[in-house]
Formats: C-alpha cells, structure tokens, sequence
C-alpha cells in the first residue's frame, strides 16, 4: 500500500539514512546473527506444543524463554502477556461508514501496535475506495488509492479487517488445529503450531489472513518528520517535550482531531541522537493552528532536545517494536506462518480500546462487550442501521457496518 | 537418468533459496496465496487416482491383456503420491513443522483428510506392488488371497483421494468458482484422461525400447476408456460454464478472468484456457473415431493433447481464477516465479527417478526373459 503521506516523511536529510548504510554493510554479519538467534528459535518451536495444551509449568517456561529471546532480538525488555479471556465478555466492533473519511490512520495504528511487518508490508486492515451509488461491489474498490485530500469527492471508505466471524470458515478447515475461536470471541493464530499452508486463506471470505512471505521486519528507518517547540526539564535527565506534526487535509477532518499515538516510540534528532520516550505521547490540540497536531511526552536524555524552527529537524520513528505483547496477539512473527487482527488482545483483555478504534479522527469505531446490553456497541447495535459483509455465507461476523448519520 | 539427477539439483538448490528467503520467492502474495505448487499437486493427485482406471477391468473382470500394465499404473500411482507430497512440502511456509499432521484438525478439515488418504492410498499400492514384486522374484504368483481384497480396496481409496481434494476445494464457500457440487466429479473425470494418457505413452516406450510384450488391443481399449471420461469431463465443464453465464450473477467474474479477462485486460490465464479446452475436444474426437483412435500417430497426439489439456485444467484453470480477483475485489495477476518452476522441475525429477527405479526393479516380474534369482532358476528348470 502506497503512503498517502509521502511529503512527510524525510529521508535523505538525516543521519540515520547513513546509520541505514552503516547496517547494509553489516548485512553478512547480521545475517550470521540472525541465523544463528532463528535457529535456536526454530529448534525451540520445533518441540513447543501448542498454546493449548501447555501445562501452566510449561507455559511459564515458554515465556520466560521468549521474552528472553525477544530481548536478545530486538535490543528491548519484552513482556508476552498470556492474559486470558474476561469472562462473560464477547467482544464486538462496529464501523460507522457515514464517519470514516478514509484516512488510514487505523491501518497504520494497527501496524506499529501489532508489530506487523513494514518490509514486506503487512497490514490487517484495508480500507477500501468506493465509488457511491454502487452498492457493495467490492470489484470496484480500489484499496490503492493516494489522495492528496481524503475523503474524495463521490466515494465511501470500507475498512475491513478480519470479521470475527462466529461460524469462521478459516478456524474450520486449519489441517493442525493452529487457529480457534476464544470464548471472548476472537479467533486467534498460535504462531508456533501453524504451519504455513495457507487453507485458512483460501477459506476466508474477507481476505483477512496475511502471509508472511518473507522474513518480516519491524524496523526499516522509516520516520515521521517532526518539530521540537520545547523541552522542559522535569528532573533527573528526564524533559517533557511537546513536538508538532504537520497535517495533510486537516480541514477534512472532523474535530475533535485528537490522536494519542500507540507505541513508544523513540526519537531521534538530526545529529542521530536518540531519545527514548518515557511516557505514552498524550496528543495536544493546537486550536490556533488546525493544520498541525502536537505530542507532549516525557524522554531521558542527558541534555534537552534543541527547540527546532524547520518542520524536519527531528525524525520520529514510525517502525520501532512494540514490547508490550500478548502471546496469541501482537507477540513478533516469523516467516512462513499467517496471522491476522485479533482485536489487540494485548490491549483489549486489560480493558483498554484497540489501537484503530482508538485513533480514528473521526470516531467512526466502536468496540465493546457484545454481552452488555448497556454497552456503545449494543446501542448502535439496537439503535442504527447495520450490516455485516457477505450476510449470506453465514459466517455471522462479530465487526458490524452502520450508518451513525 | 542425468538430466534428471540435473533436474533434481537445480530444484534443490531453488528450494534451498526459498527455504532461506521465505515464500516471497515465489510469484504467490495474499490475494493469490496458492499457484504452481498446489495446481500440480492438484494435477498429480488425479495421476495417482487415474491407476483405478486400469485396475478395475483388470482385476474385476480379469481381463487378460491390461493386466501387467497394473503393475505399472500402481508403480506410477506411487510415484505420483510421492510427487503430490512433494509438492505440499515445497509449498508449506514451515516444513519443519509438517509433523503437526500427526495432531490433525479431525475430523474437520479437508486437508487433514487428504493427508489421511494420500498416505493410505500409497500404503496400499506400495503393498500391493512390492508383495507381487516379491513373489515375482521368487518365480510364484502372487497371494490372491490377500492382494484381491488390497486391489478392490485400492478402487475407493483412488477415488477417495481424488474426492477429498476435491471437496478440499469445493467445501469453500468463499470461494464461489470452487464452491460447486460438481467439482469432485469433474475432478475424478479429467483424472480418468490424464492418468492413462501418462499410460498410453509409457508403454508404448516400453514395448518400443525395452521390448514390453503389450498388444495393441490393451492400448486400443484404453484409449476407448479415455473418450468416454474425456467426454463426461467435457459435458461437465459445459454445463459448469451455461449455469455461469446464464445466470450472470457476480460469480461469473472467475469464470471471465479465465476466458477472457476483466477491466478490459486479456488475462494471462485466457491462452491457456482456450488452448486446453480446444486440445480436449480434439482429443476427444481423436479417441472416439475408431480409425484415429487405432492409428498410433493420432493416438499419440490425441494422448499429448490430453496429458496438456488436464494439466492445464488442474495446474492453471483450477486454482488461479479461483482466487482472481481476491476476496475484496482486487486483481493480482499470478504467474509463477522462475523458483516455482525450478522447484516443480526438481519435484518431477524426483518422481520420474523413483519410477524408474521402481520399474527397473520391477522388470523380472514384467519379463519373464530378465527374471533373476529363483524365477530364473525356476524358468531355466522348467525349460531344461
Ligand atoms: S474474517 Fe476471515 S480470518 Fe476472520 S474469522 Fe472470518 S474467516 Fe477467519
Ligand atoms: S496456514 Fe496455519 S493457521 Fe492457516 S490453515 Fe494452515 S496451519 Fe492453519
């Protein structure tokens, strides 16, 4: 998928484009590495049982291992939740596409959350341009559209992702029994058991299964550009630091256009100095200048990050890992095994939203308790017009489609 | 025997690439997420199956001159199984996991089913072979007590497997191109062409080069059991494509991608459809004239055509438009990459080296003239 987002990203301007040559050069090194932490890695899985039929003993024991190997891997302390189902929960969602603008900003929330791969891409969810007035015919779509302004004049936008469903043809036809539906209603992939061959694929009616066809990697260099407006101290090397991102159509954008980002991220400033954020970025309205949106974390540094007057001083990376993993979720992948969204279980088990519905400018997600008759979801259940994709193959998806407006 | 052991090589060595590199090497992405590898297998399971065709007259109404030619369709049989195996290996992203199959997904999933009967069906007709091998050797009959019951068993287990992996396909209601009732026995009538047709050429090789007592008789009548599946087959994809067209509905658009093409693109599968198609009709009428049917130029064109005609079916026509366009509407346009054909080159290679051997070892039993050991002892005795 082409980024609609091009005129933001800077890459010949920064060290890290060196940093980036700097590796190249280290390749045959890396991949020795490499091979050498995928073998103990495939060795390990090669006797790991499935998620399933761990005893408690064993399954600590498998974490322990992996984190330790994540660790190793990827140069950060890793935590694999194994968080359970809640119970009496049964999670749905529900889209309003007389909201989404199709903006994409939920496709790429969902692959800096879940770890998803940028090269080759993986993304969960597509969200799809349609011409109005033709219905849901879905060979008119076209998921490669590049706007300069979303939305376009005449189209509707489809996000779809994997449906939920509650009949899953995919779990069904899974020859090794890699996939299966949790009580809470999500289906899920034990990412050591499956074995690559790609029947749930053929079987799903929402193209909702993603591949990995190469060895996927999380961390490419690329980055957001961004401005420091200040940084102020807060004590033991520690600043609080707001920076400004410019806006593509912001006048598109129905306010409130809050976006708290998902991961921390680290940061990085012309000279290649890295800056690692402390807390979540907690998104600032500017209501002076709608064209920007401003950050405010915290980051440890031995000195404050210079204030900058260009918008491309800083790099903010966009590809770094997510350590806060769950084992059936957002947990890294290997080459040759499918995965697909699993509603952020990392998240969505510790009651917090998933990372699309949460950042969507608009407003046009809901997530919830199916179970709950008080819950958003079961209001906009009773109380709007929806519908779910391909009624007629009786997959009774748990992700809705309706009308807010 | 070189150019296979060559043939070998470089598949392994482009296995070596993808196993390294991952299935990127490959032309197959998310939205066409089979191809080459699994449209072979697909194929191959319909060799294996097709040694039925051959086994039933044979043994049921012991029918005298096809019943050495058993021997060899089992022979091909396995080493079609061997290739279909083969073929799933190469095409699975982790195949140092395969032993997953052993906890299958029972009794749901098709493929765990298939892996069930492919591995029976080649237990059987490896039983069968090596025991009449070893009697063989040894100058005596085989046991009919026992292979009787194995052959007659072998008839479901062919079409079995031919079945599952049907339905392997048909079982998909997503996928509205595979999603018809028709399919296992589309599958089970292009089998009865292929199979025989990889036969028919066969044997003519033998009795030309390592001088095979097979009468033409045995020939003529398969070529006869040829037309009359190639004719079912024919009648099938036809009423397949009337209930498409006629009806138009949004389904149809498989069917167009694979006669003619979407968006005003020709695409890349239509020549072959086309071309398998015509190649079918026309050996169809090939082998239902007597006169072309017993004249062997024409009867071994009609067999090529035949033999293209099916592997295009199964190895193209089946899978590619099954996924074009994906399920939300996009067009990928698969073609496999130069690894798949490496690997499949490598995959057959296996297979026609196992046959071979197989069949070297089989050649006393086939021969009275090249018996070794006590059948030649025996043989001497007898003519002394
Ligand atoms: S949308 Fe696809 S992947 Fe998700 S549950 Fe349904 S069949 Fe499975
Ligand atoms: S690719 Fe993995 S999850 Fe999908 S059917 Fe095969 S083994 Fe199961």
């Amino acid at each position: 998928m082409t980024d609609t987002k091009k005129s933001r990203h800077y890459e010949s301007s920064l060290p890290m484009v060196s940093r980036r040559n700097f590796v190249k050069s280290g390749v045959l090194g890396g991949v020795a590495a490499y091979l050498a932490a995928c073998d103990t890695n495939t060795q390990e899985e090669f006797f790991a049982k499935r998620f399933t039929e761990l005893t408690p003993e064993a399954l600590k024991e498998r974490i322990a291992w992996l984190e330790k190997h994540y660790e190793k891997t990827y140069g950060e302390a890793f935590k694999v939740g194994t968080e359970g189902p809640i119970p009496d929960v049964l999670f749905g969602y529900a889209l309003d596409l007389s909201r989404c603008v199709g903006c994409r900003r939920c496709a790429y929330a969902c692959v800096s959350e879940n770890n998803l791969s940028r090269d080759p891409q993986v993304h969960y969810i597509r969200v799809l341009e349609q011409p109005k007035g033709t219905g849901l015919d879905l060979h008119l779509a076209n998921p490669y559209y590049e706007r300069d302004h979303v939305p376009e004049e005449g189209h509707v936008y489809l996000p779809v992702a994997c449906q939920q469903c509650e009949n899953s043809p995919c779990e069904r036809v899974c020859p090794v029994g890699a996939t299966w539906k949790e009580p809470d209603g999500v289906i899920v992939v034990d990412y050591d058991w499956c074995i690559g061959c790609r029947y749930c694929m053929a079987s799903c009616p929402y193209g909702a299964r993603k591949f990995n066809w190469g060895a996927p990697k999380m961390t490419t260099g690329d980055s957001l550009a961004v401005k420091v407006l200040s940084a102020k101290p807060k004590g033991e090397g520690r600043f609080e630091v707001i920076v400004e991102e410019a806006l593509d159509a912001p006048e598109r954008l129905q306010p409130p256009h809050i976006m708290p980002t998902v991961v921390k991220r680290p940061f990085l400033d012309a000279k290649g100095n890295r800056f690692m954020t402390e807390t979540l970025p907690v998104a600032d309205t500017n209501p002076a200048a709608r064209s920007t949106t401003r950050y405010r974390f915290e980051v440890v540094a031995k000195e404050a990050p210079a204030t900058s007057s260009k918008d491309d001083e800083y790099g903010y990376f966009l590809d770094a890992v997510n350590p806060d993993t769950h084992y059936l979720g957002n947990r890294p992948r290997k080459k040759g095994v499918v995965e697909k969204c699993h509603f952020c279980l990392q998240r969505t088990r510790n009651g917090e939203y998933p990372a699309c519905a949460e950042i969507c400018p608009v407003g046009s997600r809901k997530f919830g308790n199916l179970l709950d008759p008080d819950s958003e979801i079961r209001y906009v259940l009773a109380n709007k017009r929806v519908f779910v994709l391909k009624e007629e193959l009786n997959t009774r998806p748990k992700f809705f489609y309706f009308f807010g407006v | 025997m070189a150019t296979m052991v060559l043939f070998v090589l470089i598949g392994a060595s482009a296995y070596f690439g993808q196993v390294t590199d991952g299935l990127i090497r490959t032309g197959m992405r998310d939205q066409v997420s089979w191809g080459f590898y699994i449209g072979n297998f697909t194929f191959l399971v319909g060799v294996a199956a097709a040694a039925v065709v051959l086994v039933i007259p044979a043994y049921i109404y012991d029918w005298k001159p096809i019943k050495e030619i058993v021997l060899i369709g089992e022979l091909l049989a396995i080493s079609a199984i061997i290739m279909c195996i083969a073929f799933v290996m190469v095409d699975v992203g982790r195949p140092e996991r395969t032993w997953h199959f052993l906890l299958p997904n029972f009794p749901r999933s098709l493929l765990a089913w298939d892996v069930l009967v492919l591995n029976g069906y080649l237990a059987i007709n490896a039983l069968v072979a090596f025991h009449i091998m070893y009697r063989g050797y040894f100058g005596k009959p085989y046991n009919k007590k026992w292979v009787l019951p194995l052959v007659l068993l072998s008839v479901p287990a062919a079409v079995s497997i031919h079945t599952v992996t049907a339905f392997l396909y048909s079982g998909l209601a997503a996928r509205s191109y595979w999603n018809t009732a028709i399919l296992a026995p589309r599958f089970l009538t292009s089998a009865f062409c292929s199979g025989p047709a990889i036969i028919l050429i066969l044997l003519q090789i033998l009795r030309r080069y390592w001088k095979f007592d097979i009468k033409d008789e045995a020939l003529h009548k398969i070529a006869e059991l040829m037309a009359y599946a190639m004719f079912i087959n024919l009648f099938l994809l036809g009423a397949e494509i009337y209930r498409e067209y006629y009806s138009d509905t949004h389904h149809l658009i498989h069917h167009e991608y694979l006669f003619s093409g979407l968006h005003g693109h020709m695409s890349p599968v239509a020549p072959y459809a086309w071309a398998s198609v015509i190649a079918s009709t026309v050996a169809f009428l090939l082998f239902l004239i007597p006169k072309t049917r017993k004249n062997f130029l024409t009867l071994n064109i009609g067999a090529v055509l035949i033999y293209f005609g099916v592997y295009v079916e199964k190895g193209i026509a089946l899978v590619i438009p099954g996924f074009t366009p994906s399920m939300l509407g996009e067009v990928y346009e698969y073609a496999p990459s130069f690894t798949e054909l490496q690997v499949a080159m490598g995959v057959f290679g296996v297979g026609a080296i196992v046959f071979t051997a197989l069949l070297k070892t089989a050649l006393p039993v086939l021969r009275p003239e090249d018996a070794v050991g006590p059948a030649a002892e025996a043989a001497a005795e007898a003519s002394a």
